[in-house]
C-alpha cells in the first residue's frame, strides 16, 4: 500500500483532525473543571456516555435527529452536573486532589454499571447521517457523520471559549480559577460558580456524547477509552489551559489517524496510552515534579 | 585563623519566571557561630533556605557545605551530610507520634536512636507527650518537636526558619536554650528571625537581605546603624502625625477568637476603627495581624467574639458578601488576575454591579485616582510592575466605594519608591474620607502613617495608642522596631 | 503486637483445616478470598502506606497470569512457573516505578490508570505469544489440584500479611508513613523518598504476579479481558480503603467483606456488584477515610509508664 502518498496522508489527516475536534470538546470540559476546582473528574467520560444514550433513546423512541437531541442532552447534563456538584463534588473541593480522584473513580464505576444494568453491554449507534462528502478540488472524501461531528465540536468549543473570555459569568469563572479568594472578595459566590462550571463541563461532555453516537457504535463502558485520551490531551496541552486542550485534542486525533493508517487501527488505539506514558518524563508533568 | 566557613554561598541566583527572588547572594556562616538572617518579608530569606536545603533545585551559583558543593543534591542527601533545616510553618508529621517523628529522622540501623530520641524529648520536658500524635500537640510544641527532629543526627549546620514564630513565651525560652546548648556542642546555626532582641542576644553575625540581595552584614551593632538597611527593620522615622478625633466606631472587634483548623491563632482581640481614620496593626510574624483582618471578612474561621460594622453584627459572614456590606479588601501579595487587563481587573471589583454604564463610571473614577493605571488600562495585569499591581489591587477594592478599606501588608515586596507612592495614595484616600485598616510588617512606616495603632503579640493585644505615641514608646520601639 | 500474632495464628490454623471441613464450592470461594487478601495487602503496601494510589495494579496480575500459563505449557512445573511469574512482575514494576514515581500523587494515579490497558492491549495484539483474544487454555493434566492451589494461595496471603506486618514495624514502614504524611518534610529529615517509593512499588508487584499465575492454574483458561481485569483494580482499591489502608488487618477485613458482598450480588448481577462497590468507595472516602478498622478505638497509653521510661535514663545528654 502506498501509504505515504500525500493524498492518502492528507485524507487521513483531515479525518484525524475531525476526530480530534471531538476529543478537544471532551477534554476542554474536563480541563475546565480542573482549572476551576482542582478536581480531576474520572467520571467525565461517563457523562459523555449519558449524552450518547440520550441521543440513542431520543432517536429510537421519538425519532429525533441527533442534532435536535443535542440541545436536549446538553440541558439534561447541565442539570445533572449541577446536582452532582452540589451532592458530591462540593464536599471534596477543599480536600486533596487524590480524594477527588477516588470519589470520581467511584462515581464512574457507578455510572458505567448502572448503564450496563439498564442497557446491557450491547453495542448501539445512531446511524442517521449516512454517506460522505466528496470535495473534488482537494480530492477528499469525508464521511458525513464525522464532518458534522467535527464541525459541531469545533463550534461548541469555540463558543465556550468566547463565553469564558467575554461574558460576565465567564470572567467570574476565570477569576475563580485563578484566585478564588480574590474572586470572593469581589463579591463572587464561588460555590455557585463551581456549580455552573461543572454543569457546563457536563453539558460539553453530553454534546460530545451525542456526536459520538453518530460516528461510533458504543456501549456503556466505551467511556474508559476516552477518559485516557482526555488525560493525554490535557497533558499535551497543559493542565488547566483551555486552548491547550483544544490543540491537544486535534493533535491526538491527528496522531491516531496517521498511526492507524500507517500501522493498523489497533495500534491507533494504543497511541493515547503510549503518549500518556511517554510524556510521563522523569522531569515530571508540570516541570518541577521533584520540587518539594 | 582562616578556617573554611561551614556554609559558603556565592553569587546565588534564583529566578521564578521574571521574579528575581535571589540576585547574587553572597553569604558565609562561620564554623561554630550563630548567624542571623534578617530582612523584610519577601526579601528571599525562605527562598534561600529552600535552595540551600535542596528543596528548590532551580538556582544557579555556588553553595558549599564544609567545602563540598551541594547545589543540586536532593534534600535527603544534604541532610545525610549534616545540614538540617526547619520550616517556617511547622511540618511535624501529624499522624506520627512525637517519638516516631524523631525516630524517622534518625540514622537507619542506629541502635541508640531510641535512646537518643527519648533523651531529647526529656530535655524539653515533653516526656508526657512521647506517644502523642503530632496533630494533637500545641503549635509551639510542634515547632519544638520539629527542632528536636533535626537534632537526631547531630547536624553540623542547622537552618532555622523563624523557629519561635507562633510559640508561647515559655516554650520560646526552652527553644532558645536548646539553640545555645546545641551551639555549645559545636553546631553552627543560621537563623531567620524578626525579633531583633533575639538576633542581638544570640547572633555572632548578621546578614541583611533585601529584595534578593545582601545589603549589609556584620555584627548586630554595626548592621543596625547601616544607612542602607530599610528603616522599618530597626529605626523609626522621626515624624509628626496628627491623629483623628474619636467618633463612634465604624468597625468594632471584641474578644475575637479565630483558628486555622485545630490551631488557635487569636485569643480575644479587641480593636476599633473610627470613620475617617487610618488604623494600623503591627506585630511580629505569628502575632495574628493578618488573621484579624481575614476574620473580619470570613476568610478565617471565627470561633469566638464579635465583629460589628456600623452597629451590625457581621461576625462570620461569607466572604463574598463583603462588598455588599461596604468592605473593600486588598489581600497580601499584590494579587491580580494576571490574564485579564487592568480594566477587566477593575471591573471584577465591581462584579456585583450589573449595569454596564454604572460600572464604566466606577472604572473611570478609579482610573482617575490612579493615572498610572489609566495609561495602562488595556495591558494584561500580569505584565505590570509590582507597584502597579498593588495599585491595581487597591483600585479594585475601591470600585464599590467601600466604607472600610482593609489592606494586608500593602508595602510588602515593593521598592522604597513604590512604598512611598502607595503610602501617598493611602494618605490621599484618607483625605477623601475613606477609612483604612491596615496590617503592616513595616511597623515604623505604618505607625508613622496611621492615626492609631494596635500592636499584637501571639494573638493578643499588647499595645494601643496613637501612631505617634507608639513610635515614642520605648517598649514598643524595643520590641517591634529594634530601637532603644 | 502479641495479639496480632495470636489472631494470625488462629486464622492460619482455621485456614489450614478448612479443606477438610468444607465442600468444593466453598473451598473455591475461600481460595478467592485468600487471593484477594494477597492482592489487597500488596496494594496496601504501596498505596495504603505511601498514599500513592495505583489505579492500574491489575497489570501485574495479568502479566503473572500469562507468564504462569505460558511457562506451564512449556513444561515448567507449576510452582516454578509461579515463582517466575512473580519475578517477571517485579521486573516490570521497576522501570514503571522509576518512570512514574517521580510524579506527585494524583499524576501517578492517572499514569497508572492507563497501564492496565496497555497490558491488556499487548496481550491482545501480541498474538504470536499470547494467542491474542482467543486466550490460552491449559491442559488439566498440567494443573495442580484445587487443594494445592488453595494451599499455595494461603501461603501467598500469609506471606503478604506477614510482609506488611514486618514493614509496619520497621524503619522502612515508618519512612513510608512519613512520606504519606508530608513527603517534603520526610525528604528533609533524610528519607530518600524516591528510593523508598520505588522499593514499595516493586515489592507490591511481586505477589500479584504470583497470584495471577495461580489464578490461571485455578481457572484453567485465561484471556486478556479476564486477567487484565478493570474490575480487579476497583476491587483492590475498595478492599483496602474499606478495611483500612496502611493497617495490618484492614486489607484482610476488606477482602473478606468484599467477597461477602460479591457472593451476594455477583451471581445475579455483576454490574450491580460493581456499582455497589462504587457507592461504597464514595461513602468510605467521604465518611470513613481510615476504614472499618478505625472504628475500633485505640486505648490511650497510661501516661505514667511513659514518663517513667523517660526518667529512667536520667536525662542523658543527646
Amino acid at each position: 500500500m502506498d501509504l505515504l502518498q500525500p493524498g492518502v496522508l492528507f485524507q487521513l489527516a483531515v479525518g484525524g483532525l475531525l476526530a480530534g475536534a471531538l476529543y478537544a470538546l471532551l477534554a476542554c470540559g474536563l480541563n475546565l473543571v480542573f482549572g476551576v476546582m482542582r478536581v480531576i473528574n474520572l467520571a467525565h467520560a461517563e457523562l459523555m456516555m449519558i449524552g450518547a444514550f440520550i441521543a440513542w433513546l431520543a432517536w429510537r423512541y421519538a425519532g429525533l435527529h441527533p442534532l435536535l437531541a443535542l440541545p436536549l442532552a446538553m440541558l439534561l447534563l447541565y442539570g445533572l452536573g449541577l446536582v452532582l456538584q452540589r451532592l458530591l463534588i462540593e464536599r471534596i473541593v477543599e480536600r486533596e486532589e487524590l480524594t477527588s480522584l477516588l470519589v470520581t473513580y467511584g462515581l464512574s464505576i457507578i455510572l458505567v454499571n448502572l448503564g450496563l444494568l439498564v442497557f446491557s453491554a450491547d453495542f448501539r449507534a445512531v446511524p442517521t447521517l449516512q454517506g460522505a462528502f466528496y470535495l473534488e478540488g482537494l480530492d477528499l472524501v469525508i464521511s458525513k457523520p464525522r464532518a458534522v461531528a467535527g464541525a459541531v465540536s469545533v463550534v461548541l468549543t469555540l463558543a465556550v471559549y468566547a463565553f469564558l473570555r467575554y461574558s460576565r459569568t465567564g470572567k467570574a469563572i476565570r477569576g475563580v480559577s485563578e484566585h478564588p479568594e480574590v474572586a470572593m472578595i469581589c463579591g463572587i459566590d464561588v460555590a455557585r460558580i463551581r456549580g455552573i462550571t461543572f454543569g457546563l463541563a457536563a453539558a460539553m461532555a453530553g454534546a460530545a456524547g451525542v456526536m459520538l453516537s453518530t460516528i461510533y457504535s458504543f456501549s456503556p463502558d466505551t467511556g474508559a477509552d476516552f477518559i485516557l485520551k482526555c488525560f493525554a490531551v490535557m497533558i499535551i496541552g497543559g493542565m488547566g489551559n483551555f486552548l491547550g486542550a483544544l490543540l491537544g485534542g486535534l493533535l491526538l486525533g491527528l496522531a491516531e489517524a496517521l498511526v492507524g493508517g500507517v500501522l493498523s487501527t489497533q495500534w491507533a488505539e494504543a497511541v493515547a496510552y503510549l503518549l500518556l506514558v511517554l510524556i510521563v518524563r522523569p522531569t515530571g508533568l508540570l516541570g518541577q515534579a521533584d520540587a518539594l | 585563623m582562616t578556617e573554611t566557613p561551614i556554609l559558603d554561598i556565592r553569587d546565588l541566583h534564583r529566578d521564578f519566571g521574571g521574579i528575581h527572588a535571589l540576585r547574587g547572594v553572597d553569604l558565609r556562616v562561620r564554623r561554630g557561630c550563630i548567624t542571623g538572617l534578617i530582612g523584610p518579608n519577601g526579601s528571599g530569606k525562605t527562598t534561600l533556605f529552600q535552595v540551600v536545603s535542596g528543596m528548590d533545585r532551580g538556582a544557579s551559583g555556588e553553595v558549599r557545605f564544609d567545602g563540598r558543593p551541594i547545589l543540586g543534591l536532593r534534600p535527603s542527601r544534604i541532610y545525610h551530610l549534616g545540614l538540617a533545616r526547619t520550616f517556617q510553618l511547622s511540618r511535624v508529621f501529624p499522624g506520627l507520634t512525637v517519638l516516631e517523628n524523631l525516630l524517622v529522622a534518625g540514622r537507619p540501623g542506629d541502635r541508640g536512636a531510641r535512646e537518643r530520641a527519648l533523651g531529647l524529648i526529656e530535655k524539653v520536658q515533653l516526656c508526657d507527650h512521647t506517644h502523642v500524635l503530632g496533630s494533637r500537640l500545641s503549635y509551639g510544641q510542634q515547632k519544638l518537636v520539629e527542632f528536636l527532629r533535626v537534632l537526631m543526627r547531630d547536624p553540623a549546620l542547622i537552618l532555622l526558619d523563624e523557629p519561635a514564630a507562633g510559640v508561647n513565651p515559655t516554650l520560646r525560652q526552652t527553644l532558645w536554650e536548646l539553640v545555645r546548648h546545641v551551639n555549645g556542642l559545636g553546631a553552627s546555626l543560621l537563623i531567620i528571625e524578626h525579633n531583633m532582641n533575639v538576633i542581638e542576644d544570640l547572633c555572632d553575625e548578621v546578614y541583611v537581605l533585601n529584595e534578593g540581595e545582601v545589603i549589609a552584614q556584620g555584627a548586630f551593632a554595626t548592621v543596625r546603624h547601616d544607612p542602607q538597611v530599610p528603616g522599618g527593620l530597626f529605626r523609626p522615622y522621626p515624624q509628626r502625625h496628627r491623629g483623628g478625633a474619636m467618633s463612634p466606631p465604624l468597625l468594632a472587634i471584641r474578644g475575637l477568637e479565630a483558628s486555622y483548623g485545630p490551631v488557635q491563632a487569636l485569643f480575644g482581640v479587641d480593636l476599633e476603627v473610627a470613620p475617617g481614620e487610618i488604623v494600623a496593626i503591627i506585630g511580629p510574624n505569628g502575632a495574628g495581624k493578618s488573621t484579624v483582618i481575614k476574620s473580619v471578612i470570613g476568610l478565617v474561621r471565627v470561633t469566638g467574639g464579635q465583629v460589628v460594622l456600623e452597629g451590625t453584627d457581621i461576625t462570620g459572614i461569607p466572604t463574598h458578601q463583603a462588598p455588599q456590606l461596604g468592605i473593600g479588601y486588598v489581600p497580601q501579595g499584590r494579587i491580580v488576575f494576571s490574564q485579564m487587563t487592568v480594566r477587566e481587573n477593575l471591573e471584577m471589583g465591581a462584579f456585583l454591579e450589573r449595569d454596564r454604564r454604572l460600572r464604566n463610571r466606577l472604572v473611570a473614577s478609579v482610573l482617575d485616582q490612579f493615572p498610572r493605571l489609566a495609561e495602562r488600562q488595556h495591558t494584561l495585569a500580569g505584565r505590570l510592575s509590582g507597584g502597579e499591581q498593588q495599585m491595581l489591587a487597591i483600585g479594585r477594592a475601591l470600585m464599590m466605594h467601600p466604607r472600610l478599606l482593609i489592606l494586608d501588608e500593602p508595602s510588602l515586596g515593593l521598592s522604597p519608591k513604590y512604598v512611598d507612592l502607595i503610602y501617598g495614595q493611602l494618605l490621599d484616600l484618607r483625605g477623601r474620607g475613606h477609612t483604612l485598616l491596615m496590617v503592616e510588617q513595616n511597623a515604623a512606616r505604618a505607625l508613622e502613617l496611621c492615626d492609631r495603632g494596635y500592636a499584637l503579640e501571639l494573638g493578643r493585644n499588647r499595645y494601643t495608642d496613637t501612631g505617634q505615641a507608639l513610635l515614642a514608646n520605648g517598649e514598643v520601639r524595643r520590641m517591634y522596631l529594634g530601637g532603644t | 503486637m502479641r495479639s496480632d500474632l495470636a489472631l494470625g495464628a488462629l486464622l492460619l490454623a482455621l485456614a489450614i483445616l478448612a479443606p477438610a471441613l468444607v465442600n468444593s464450592y466453598q473451598l473455591s470461594v475461600l481460595l478467592q478470598v485468600l487471593m484477594m487478601i494477597a492482592l489487597a495487602q500488596s496494594w496496601n503496601l504501596i498505596s495504603g502506606m505511601t498514599g500513592y494510589v495505583s489505579f492500574g495494579h491489575a497489570v501485574f496480575f495479568g502479566v503473572g497470569a500469562y507468564t504462569g500459563a505460558l511457562l506451564l505449557l512449556a513444561g515448567v512445573p507449576w510452582w516454578a512457573a509461579t515463582a517466575a511469574a512473580a519475578l517477571l512482575a517485579t521486573a516490570l514494576a521497576l522501570p514503571v516505578g522509576l518512570l512514574t514515581l517521580r510524579l506527585r500523587g494524583p499524576y501517578f494515579a492517572i499514569a497508572l490508570l492507563g497501564l492496565n490497558e496497555v497490558g491488556r492491549m499487548t496481550a491482545t495484539l501480541w498474538v504470536g505469544l499470547t494467542q491474542g483474544g482467543d486466550g490460552i487454555a491449559l491442559t488439566p493434566a498440567l494443573l495442580p489440584p484445587l487443594r494445592t492451589s488453595y494451599y499455595a494461595l494461603l501461603g501467598l496471603a500469609a506471606l503478604a500479611t506477614l510482609g506488611v506486618g514486618a514493614v509496619l514495624g520497621s524503619r522502612f514502614g515508618l519512612e513510608l508513613r512519613a512520606i504519606r504524611e508530608d513527603e517534603g518534610a520526610a525528604e528533609m529529615v533524610g528519607v530518600n523518598t524516591t528510593r523508598d517509593k520505588i522499593l514499595a512499588f516493586v515489592a507490591s508487584a511481586c505477589l500479584p504476579g504470583a497470584a495471577g499465575a495461580l489464578y490461571a492454574f485455578y481457572a484453567s483458561y485465561i484471556d486478556p479481558m479476564s486477567v487484565f481485569l478493570p474490575a480487579l483494580n476497583i476491587q483492590m482499591v475498595v478492599m483496602v480503603l474499606l478495611g483500612g489502608r496502611g493497617t495490618l488487618w484492614g486489607p484482610v477485613l476488606g477482602a473478606t467483606l468484599l467477597m461477602g458482598i460479591r457472593e451476594l450480588t455477583w451471581a445475579q448481577f455483576p454490574a450491580l456488584h460493581l456499582a455497589l462497590l462504587g457507592v461504597l468507595m464514595i461513602l468510605v472516602v467521604l465518611f470513613l477515610p481510615d476504614g472499618v478498622v478505625s472504628l475500633r478505638r485505640k486505648r490511650p497509653r497510661p501516661a505514667g509508664r511513659v514518663s517513667e521510661e523517660c526518667r529512667e535514663r536520667g536525662g542523658a545528654e543527646p
